[in-house]
């Protein structure tokens, strides 16, 4: 959709008779929030970073005294270790699949927190199949899943390029229809301007359970000569799926005028931040 | 028990005592249609062996023509019989014809008041029996009826801005009497001719301005001379964002607000993402905007009725005018058809800002032409069958429409032509037709169409070398509402003090969130359509009174009863409505008031500013309907017939509004609203002030309002009250008009507003990568909704007009400034993370329309 451009050409023609004006940022009118991070792989140590927000961006705080007390399906784990730059651990406590885990956050400066997720199941890659079209100068991935239709599923799916032992996140594009037009290469409509970018996608637009996706990398994108490519296909619950979609359009908005004010989404009450979890199945294929 | 037998044997009593009454409700056949009277009083009483008794006064001579052969006693006798005259009464075996003494006698004048010169009905126009000081006020249509006693009465006729008119009369029968009232000039100073007592005979005030849009004297933005911008100078009537966000009426959003143009609603009432309305004034003739105490026959929004009545053409003479200014051209021609039957008013508007700009592009050999207009064609016309029936047919087309055409060589021998255009408008159509069935009965039955629509088209075609374009790439996309309503209301006025409105109303509205169709020549496939239609359905049925007691105290009580269905949900509400007005002196009134609204309508918005993507959805199982309860009371004084000094202080309740989640963002508003969105109740008050002076050579009026606004969503803003977008904390306005002299008129106005909130994302928060757990990113988020506040908003508009009596009419000169002083109001502002060139965040500030001179040029004929 393309509308976008002549309404915001309009917007701009009552701007050409406007200004802008810079003036210093007004403090912060509530106090300090605490903010949670944590997204958990299965099978992955359970780690929380906890910070507050702050008037500036250059200042980071961490908040290092905190006491965070765990649960798995209503028993407790323990409590959480104290390691560096605002992250705590669960000792020797690694996240399975299909589980309830809670934590709950006490400071004498903050009131206290509690949130939780359920740990999805990992879903499988079945294929994946990998075509170099040179004269397109585009390499195109085939990857083969089943959906598990009795219930709702969300996903999300990175490519990395592998070199030298070192692998990096790479931008793919795609028009299958589950990625509704996020990830089309040239397109930069209204519809897509807000997920524009965006690697995740739901289950709503299959049509059977098993699933095949077409994605696809353009070569000339890169400095580094990739070798390999790890596909990662991750299972994620709601809270994660809302997280990214929320990340991506809160970097897509940037400054747009009259806009509504949106904020990164939080599954945390009273507090800012996101404690979900994942789960992960991958697959390296070697370039063509 | 003792009681009850005794009760049970009085009522047998009565019944066997009415039992041997006549029954004036028994059914008798006659054998002939017309009689002469003593012999169907004959022909009854050979019937029914009632005997007649009457007063020589009875004409038992004359004819009588009867409808029905078979007919109840009473029936044959209405018709027979001037009831104005007689009274019938049946006791015992007789039925007695008794005469009403000349004394008691009423009979009812009625007809229409309008203006003398241009034939135009006047609205709220008064009539009042100086005698006694009763009277009435005219309707929507010009229309009156007044019940009087049969003795010399002496009239008056007055509307405001008009020369009153006074008429000695003597009825012996039901008088039909059209009125025309001479306009006086802003020069000619004010006369007070009759008692004050006659001033505001059953002129309801509450929460309600009216006024004629011939006197809209306030410019806009390049000098247009703006309905909206009129409106702002009223007390309770804010605007946001510079005019962008449309109007805001005690603290509602611009979709609260029912805007009617001859009764049908307008959807989308802005050009220019809501810088100007869409009614052009040329086209208008009467505006009444209804802030609270809403009377039972409006409803459908929740903040307000803006009520706006077409002219219906010049009755006497062909007369028009056309005028030039930096934005519009406009063209108006009106006037008789057939001289006192058939009338018409033709209004176009058009800017033609696109027309300069692909001049420029053209002039520098640019391949892109773009472009934008709006454009609006207001269409009446009006027939009179008799005195008693009349046809109005009035349309209304108005769009907004933007384009842009590029070509260019995308290969070496393939040139590609891509055409853009993106439009979006109102076009609204009513069959009205008016019908006095008797002198207390006036009917109005209404068909409507209303539509609004959203349109996007992009075409590509490509040609290679010399050959023809041929198009290989289609995209069509739409959505909008089309309303289809009947309606049919009554005026019944059985005498002056009691003035009755009931009707019923029944609408489809037929909502396309967004059909789309796709056709790319170039793979082979067919055209890919998508399409989604919601249908819902409307009912209403009202009922209202309006009652004087005595001199002193009027009231307008009435219940609406309105359905909604939508998908096998339905909704239904109770909506009462009391208005009251009592009058300590002629002078001087104390009103109050109470409604309840019910909007089943949600406008969807996809941002701060009024777009015309914002869609209309019915309400779901879900989303529930909008209801309000609005408490008014206040205090009107007349200093004399142009000055007035109205207080009133109101207050809000209003449940299920909606608003955006926290994180929750429009990317394409026809899937998922519902889960966008929470419903949550707001609550207004404020006080509003207004004095005005309406005529002689210097008039203008003063309004401030203190108001306060706020609403609570659950989820958000931590579930906690915060204030509302349209919370303005104190509004002031002044406008002065003056007559320098016959030929010169100069206005200035002044408004000025606290600052409306704002939210802005002042904290910073670390934020986890979704795409690696171990990166972290600094994002801004804003802790409390609406919790800044943007600066204050002031600004003075100056203008004057030079007119002049030509040979066959009057040009004038139109000069104005928009934004004298030139005040950077700020409309928007947001917390630019812009690192290029610091890296503490700014606050940035979007101020539109600066300092704005203006010229038109003017001509009627």
């Amino acid at each position: 959709m393309n509308y976008f451009k002549l309404l915001i050409s309009l917007i701009l023609l009552l701007l050409v008779i406007s200004c802008e004006e810079e003036a210093e940022l007004p403090t912060a009118q509530s106090d300090p929030i605490i903010s949670i991070n944590s997204l958990i792989g299965v099978d992955s140590l359970i780690k929380v970073n906890l910070s507050k927000s702050v008037g500036s961006p250059v200042e980071i705080q961490y908040i290092s005294d905190a006491t965070i007390t765990a649960y798995k399906n209503d028993k407790e784990l323990g409590e959480f270790i104290y390691r560096e730059n605002g992250t705590y651990e669960l000792p020797e406590q690694y996240l399975a699949s299909e589980s309830e885990y809670q934590i709950t956050i006490t400071h004498p400066n903050f009131k206290k927190v509690t949130t939780q997720t359920i740990a999805p199941k990992k879903v499988l890659i079945n294929d994946i199949k990998l075509l170099n079209d040179v004269s397109e100068g585009k390499t195109t991935f085939k990857l083969k899943f089943t959906d598990d239709a009795s219930q709702s599923n969300y996903y999300m799916l990175l490519v990395k390029g592998i070199s030298n032992n070192y692998s990096n996140v790479i931008e793919y594009y795609s028009n299958d229809i589950v990625f509704e037009g996020n990830l089309n290469v040239n397109d930069n409509g209204f519809e897509q301007n807000m997920l524009r970018g965006s690697r995740s996608f739901s289950d709503e637009n299959f049509e059977s359970s098993q699933v095949e996706i077409s994605f696809y990398i353009l070569n000339d994108d890169f400095f580094v000569d990739y070798q390999e490519y790890k596909i990662e296909l991750y299972h994620l619950n709601e809270d994660y799926f809302n997280y990214e979609r929320s990340f991506v359009s809160l970097e897509n908005k940037g400054d747009l005028p009259f806009s509504n004010k949106t904020n990164l989404y939080s599954n945390v009450e009273g507090a800012f931040g996101i404690f979900t979890s994942y789960a992960l199945d991958y697959k390296i294929v070697s370039k063509q | 028990m003792v009681k009850f037998i005794f009760t049970f044997s009085l009522l047998l009593c009565f019944l066997s005592a009415y039992c041997q009454n006549v029954n004036l409700q028994q059914e008798i056949s006659l054998p002939k249609s017309r009689y002469q009277l003593s012999e169907l009083l004959e022909e009854i009483t050979s019937q029914t062996k009632a005997q007649f008794s009457f007063t020589s006064e009875l004409n038992t001579n004359k004819r009588v023509q009867l409808s029905d052969s078979v007919s109840s006693i009473r029936d044959i006798l209405n018709q027979s019989i001037n009831l104005k005259n007689f009274k019938i009464q049946a006791r015992g075996g007789k039925i007695f014809i008794v005469s009403i003494p000349p004394y008691d006698r009423k009979y009812r004048i009625s007809g229409y008041i309008s203006d003398a010169k241009s034939g135009e009905v006047l609205i709220n126009a008064t009539v009042a029996n100086l005698s006694n000081f009763t009277g009435t006020v005219s309707n929507n249509f010009g229309f009156y009826s007044l019940s009087l006693k049969n003795k010399t009465h002496l009239l008056q006729f007055s509307f405001v801005g008009y020369k009153e008119v006074l008429l000695d009369i003597e009825l012996e029968r039901d008088t039909t009497i059209n009125i025309s009232l001479q306009p006086i000039t802003m020069l000619q100073e004010v006369k007070v001719t009759a008692d004050e007592r006659a001033n505001n005979i059953n002129h309801l005030f509450v929460s309600t301005n009216s006024f004629q849009a011939k006197n809209m004297q306030q410019t806009g933005v390049f000098g247009e001379n703006d309905l909206f911008q009129n409106l702002r100078h009223l007390p309770g009537v804010q605007n946001s964002n510079e005019g962008l966000g449309g109007l805001n009426i005690r603290n509602g959003s611009p979709d609260q607000n029912l805007i009617l143009l001859d009764d049908v609603p307008v959807y989308y009432s802005s050009h220019l993402m809501g810088l100007y309305s869409v009614f052009n004034q040329d086209a208008l003739n009467q505006v009444k905007l209804v802030k609270g105490g809403f009377p039972a026959h409006y409803g459908g929004r929740v903040s307000s009725v803006l009520d706006i009545r077409m002219k219906d053409g010049n009755t006497k003479k062909l007369e028009g005018g056309y005028s030039l200014g930096l934005l519009t051209a406009k063209f108006n021609l009106n006037g008789p058809i057939k001289k006192d039957k058939t009338t018409f008013n033709l209004s176009i508007r058009r800017t033609y800002l696109d027309l300069l700009i692909n001049g420029i592009l053209d002039l520098s050999g640019s391949d892109v032409n773009a472009g934008y207009y709006f454009g609006d064609l207001n269409w009446k016309i009006v027939h009179r069958f008799s005195q008693r029936d009349k046809l109005y047919f009035s349309t209304y087309w108005g769009g907004d429409l933007a384009s842009v055409k590029s070509s260019e060589n995308i290969s070496t021998n393939i040139r590609e032509k891509v055409r853009y255009k993106l439009g979006w408008g109102n076009f609204t159509n009513s069959l009205r037709w008016n019908h006095v069935y008797n002198d207390h009965l006036f009917g109005n039955t209404t068909l409507i169409l209303s539509r609004y629509t959203f349109l996007l088209k992009e075409k590509r075609s490509q040609k290679a070398n010399d050959s023809d374009y041929m198009e290989n790439y289609i995209h069509e996309f739409k959505s909008g509402i089309r309303d289809f309503s009947f309606k049919t209301e009554f005026d019944f006025i059985p005498d002056y003090k009691h003035y009755l409105k009931f009707g019923v109303e029944a609408s489809l509205h037929h909502t396309k969130p967004g059909s789309d169709f796709l056709k790319n020549t170039r793979d082979n496939n067919p055209g890919i359509s998508t399409d989604e239609l919601i249908k819902s359905k409307e009912l209403n049925l009202y009922g209202e009174a309006q009652i004087r007691f005595g001199k002193k105290l009027l009231l307008n009580m009435g219940t609406r009863w309105s359905s909604f269905i939508v998908d096998n949900t339905y909704y239904s509400t109770i909506e009462p409505r009391l208005n009251l007005q009592y009058f300590l002196t002629p002078k001087w009134s104390f009103t109050s008031s109470f409604s309840q609204m019910t909007q089943y309508l949600h406008l969807v918005r996809t941002s701060t500013l009024s777009l015309p993507t914002d869609l209309w959805f019915p309400v779901t199982r879900k989303i529930k309907p909008i209801d309000s309860f609005q408490y008014t009371t206040g205090t009107h004084y007349s200093f004399n017939e142009s000055v007035k000094l109205n207080i009133e202080f109101y207050h809000k309740l209003s449940r299920n509004l909606l608003d955006l989640k926290g994180t929750s963002y429009f990317q394409d508003v026809s899937s998922d609203w519902e889960n966008m969105v929470e419903s949550g109740k707001g609550w207004s008050k404020g006080l509003e002030v207004e004095l005005s002076k309406s005529l002689g050579k210097t008039n203008g009026n003063i309004a401030y309002t203190l108001s306060q606004s706020k609403v609570r969503f659950k989820g958000i803003n931590n579930s906690k009250a915060y204030a509302s977008p349209y919370d303005r904390r104190h509004n002031f306005s002044i406008q002065v008009n003056q007559f320098i002299s016959n030929k010169t008129k100069f206005s200035a106005f002044w408004t000025y507003g606290t600052g409306l909130p704002a939210t802005l994302s002042t904290s910073n928060i670390t934020a986890i990568s979704p795409y690696d757990p171990s990166s972290f990113e600094t994002k801004t988020v804003y802790t409390e909704r609406n919790s800044y506040r943007l600066p204050d908003y002031h600004r003075l508009d100056l203008s004057i007009s030079f007119m002049k009596k030509k040979k066959h009419g009057t040009r004038s000169w139109d000069i104005s400034i928009y934004n004298f002083y030139n005040r950077k109001n700020t409309s928007f502002m947001y917390v630019s993370t812009d690192n290029s060139t610091s890296t503490d965040p700014k606050l940035k500030k979007i101020n539109l329309f600066s300092f704005i001179p203006s010229v038109s040029y003017s001509y009627k004929f």
